[in-house]
C-alpha cells in the first residue's frame, strides 16, 4: 500500500463513479491547471428529487500535504461501499448504522473533491517533497524560485491584506504575501488560480452546498470561522466587507472584531465538537476544535486572508441570497510531520473518515413538510407503483407497450378507411 | 495526462530548472517574547496554518520552522537558540518511494477498496487506496 500518485487519483474517481452509477456521478471540473491537467470531484448521493444538503470536501491544496486525497478517496469509497452493501461502517471505537449510512446517501449530496492542486502534488511527489504552492510559472518572471501560489491565500476573503489588515498583523509569516518566492503568496488576484476557480465552481453550480470541509495537514486541529480576527456577535457592521475598517484588522484586543451571529457560532463550535469526538473515538487521538484566527496550543493569534473556509463562510454574510455555509479546516496528524509512513498514514485515514462521516451527519436535513412529502412519494412510487405496475411492463420499453404498438399497427390501417367515410359522411351536409 | 503535460507547455523550461536547497525542520526555543520577534523578523516556514509551539516547563516555549541551513545558520548568528531536528527533504525523497507507480485502478477499470470496516460482509478493505 502507498501514497496515490496524481494520475491514481483520478483513477479511483472513475472507477468509484463507473462502480457504483447509481449513487455516484463524476463532476469534471472546468479550469485546468497551469501544467494542464484537468481535474474531477465526485458527487455521492441518490439524487432522486428530494431535497437534499450539500457537503463539499476538497483537500490537496498543499501539495506537501500528501495525505488528504487519500483521506477522501477512501472515505468516497467507504461510503459507497457500506451504502451498497446494506452495511454500516466501522472505524476502530467508532461506528455508523446502516440508518445513518442510508441517511447520508439518500439525504446529501457529498461532492468529495481530493486533488485540487494536482500540478504541486506531482511535484512533491517526484521532484521537491517540500513544495507547498500550485505550479503557476505567470509571476515567476522565469526565475525557479517564484514559480506558484498559496492556493489557500488565493479565495476572496479580505485577499488584499496589504489594504484590509493592520500592518502589524504579522504579513508573511501566516498572513499571506505579496512576493511569488514566499510560500504565502497569494496570486495576482483573488481566484486567478485554476484550483480556486475550480472550487469556486462547484459552489456556483451546487448552491445547496451548505457544509464545507477543507483537509489540510498538520496539528490535529479543526478550525472553524473566523481567520482574520477575533469573532464577535454584537457588532454587524464589523465585517469584512465594511471598508471603513480597511488597515485595523488582524489584532487581537482591539476595537475590531468579524461578526458571526451567536447561533452560527454555537453550530460552528458543535459541529466541530462532532467531528472531533468521531476522531477521538477511533483510537483515542485528540483534535482541538478552535476559531481559526487562534493557535490551539499557545493562545497566540495568526490571522489569514484568502483561506477557503473564511471565503465560503462569508459567502452568505456578502449576499444572503446564498446559502450559509458551515466552513472547516481540518489538520490531519497530530505528529508534526507532513511525511508519515504509509503505515503511519493508514491509521490516520480511519480517524479522519470517522470524523467525516460525523460532518456529513451534521449535514442530514431535518424532515421538513416537503421534504417528509417527497420521500412519502418517492416510496409511494418505488414501493407501491412499480411493483403493481412494474417499468419493466408497464413502460415505453415494456411487452405491453410492444404489444399495443403492434396492435396499433395492425388495427389502424383497417380503421383508418372506415373513419375516412365516416368523416366524409360528416362533413357532407356542409358541403 | 504526463504525456499530454510533456508535449510542449510553456512552464517545461522552468521545470528544468534548478530544485531548491534541502530544508531542515528546527527547534528554536525562548521566551515568548523572543518567538514573537522571531516571527515578525524572519520569514519562516512555519508549516500548514499555523506555526507549531509547545510550551516547556522552565515557561519558554519551542517553535518548529523548516529552513534551509543558510537560514539556521542566521537565526543561530541571530542570538536565538536553534536545533536542527532533520533534512525533511531527505526525508521526503525516502517518502517518495512510498507513493504509488503506475496506475493501480487501470484508469478507472478498476475500483478502490475502502479501509473501514463493513460489519457483516466479512472482511476488511483497503486493497486500493
Amino acid at each position: 500500500m502507498t501514497f496515490l500518485n496524481v494520475v491514481e487519483i483520478e483513477s479511483a474517481l472513475n472507477g468509484l463513479a463507473a462502480t457504483y452509477p447509481n449513487i455516484s456521478q463524476l463532476i469534471t471540473l472546468p479550469n485546468f491547471t497551469a501544467e494542464g491537467r484537468q481535474s474531477h470531484a465526485l458527487l455521492i448521493g441518490t439524487r432522486k428529487g428530494c431535497p437534499a444538503a450539500g457537503v463539499l470536501i476538497i483537500s490537496g491544496a498543499h501539495a506537501r500535504e500528501w495525505g488528504g486525497p487519500d483521506i477522501c478517496i477512501n472515505f468516497a469509497t467507504d461510503l459507497l461501499e457500506a451504502y451498497s452493501g446494506g452495511t454500516g461502517l466501522v472505524y476502530g471505537g467508532t461506528s455508523y448504522t446502516v440508518a445513518q449510512i442510508k441517511s447520508i446517501i439518500e439525504r446529501v449530496d457529498v461532492i468529495v473533491f481530493p486533488d485540487i492542486n494536482p500540478d504541486g502534488r506531482h511535484y512533491s511527489q517526484n521532484t521537491f517533497a517540500m513544495w507547498r504552492k500550485n505550479r503557476n510559472t505567470a509571476s515567476s518572471g522565469g526565475q525557479a524560485s517564484k514559480i506558484g501560489v498559496d492556493p489557500n491565500r488565493n479565495y476572496d476573503f479580505l485577499w488584499d491584506f496589504n489594504t484590509t489588515f493592520d500592518p502589524a498583523a504579522q504579513a508573511g509569516l501566516t498572513l499571506a504575501s505579496t512576493d511569488p518566492s514566499n510560500d504565502l503568496f497569494h496570486g495576482t488576484a483573488p481566484f486567478s488560480e485554476a484550483e480556486t476557480k475550480n472550487v469556486r465552481w462547484l459552489f456556483e453550480q451546487y448552491p445547496h452546498i451548505g457544509w464545507f470541509m477543507d483537509i489540510h495537514s498538520y496539528g490535529g486541529d479543526i478550525l472553524h470561522a473566523w481567520g482574520d480576527d477575533t469573532n464577535q456577535a454584537s457588532d454587524p457592521d464589523k465585517n469584512f466587507t465594511n471598508p471603513a475598517w480597511d488597515g485595523k484588522r488582524g489584532l487581537p484586543s482591539d476595537a475590531y472584531g468579524e461578526y458571526i451571529g451567536a447561533c452560527d457560532l454555537a453550530t460552528a463550535a458543535s459541529a466541530g465538537n462532532a467531528v472531533s469526538a468521531a476522531i477521538a473515538g477511533v483510537r483515542g487521538e485528540t483534535y482541538a476544535v478552535a476559531q481559526a484566527f487562534f493557535l490551539p496550543s499557545w493562545g497566540s493569534t495568526y490571522p489569514t486572508s484568502g483561506a477557503s473556509d473564511d471565503w465560503a463562510t462569508s459567502r452568505y454574510f456578502a449576499n444572503s441570497a446564498k446559502k450559509k455555509v458551515r466552513a472547516y479546516c481540518v489538520e490531519f496528524n497530530r505528529v508534526k510531520t507532513f511525511f508519515p509512513s504509509w503505515a503511519d498514514m493508514e491509521p490516520i485515514i480511519l480517524d479522519v473518515d470517522a470524523g467525516l462521516i460525523s460532518f456529513c451527519l451534521k449535514a442530514v436535513p431535518a424532515l421538513s413538510l416537503p421534504t417528509w412529502l417527497c420521500h412519502l412519494g418517492r416510496w409511494w412510487n418505488e414501493a407501491i407503483w412499480h411493483r403493481v405496475f412494474p417499468p419493466e411492463l408497464w413502460g415505453p420499453y415494456g411487452p405491453w407497450e410492444r404489444i399495443r404498438r403492434v396492435v396499433e399497427s395492425i388495427l389502424i390501417p383497417i380503421i383508418r378507411p372506415f373513419m375516412r367515410n365516416f368523416r366524409g359522411r360528416s362533413r357532407e351536409p356542409h358541403d | 495526462m504526463d504525456d499530454q503535460i510533456e508535449s510542449g507547455d510553456s512552464n517545461q523550461s522552468q521545470r528544468n530548472e534548478a530544485i531548491p536547497p534541502d530544508l531542515y525542520s528546527a527547534r528554536v526555543t525562548g521566551s515568548r517574547e523572543t518567538l514573537a520577534k522571531l516571527m515578525q523578523t524572519f520569514e519562516l516556514d512555519v508549516g500548514c496554518r499555523h506555526p507549531e509551539i509547545e510550551a516547556n516547563p522552565d515557561r519558554t516555549a519551542t517553535l518548529l520552522v523548516y529552513a534551509t541551513k543558510e537560514r539556521i545558520r542566521e537565526l543561530q548568528d541571530a542570538g536565538y537558540k536553534v536545533e536542527t531536528v532533520e533534512n525533511v527533504s531527505e526525508l521526503g525523497r525516502q517518502r517518495q518511494k512510498e507513493v504509488g507507480k503506475g496506475d493501480r485502478f487501470e484508469g478507472g477499470r478498476v475500483a478502490p477498496r475502502g479501509l473501514g470496516e463493513k460489519p457483516g460482509q466479512g472482511r476488511k478493505g483497503g486493497s486500493g487506496s
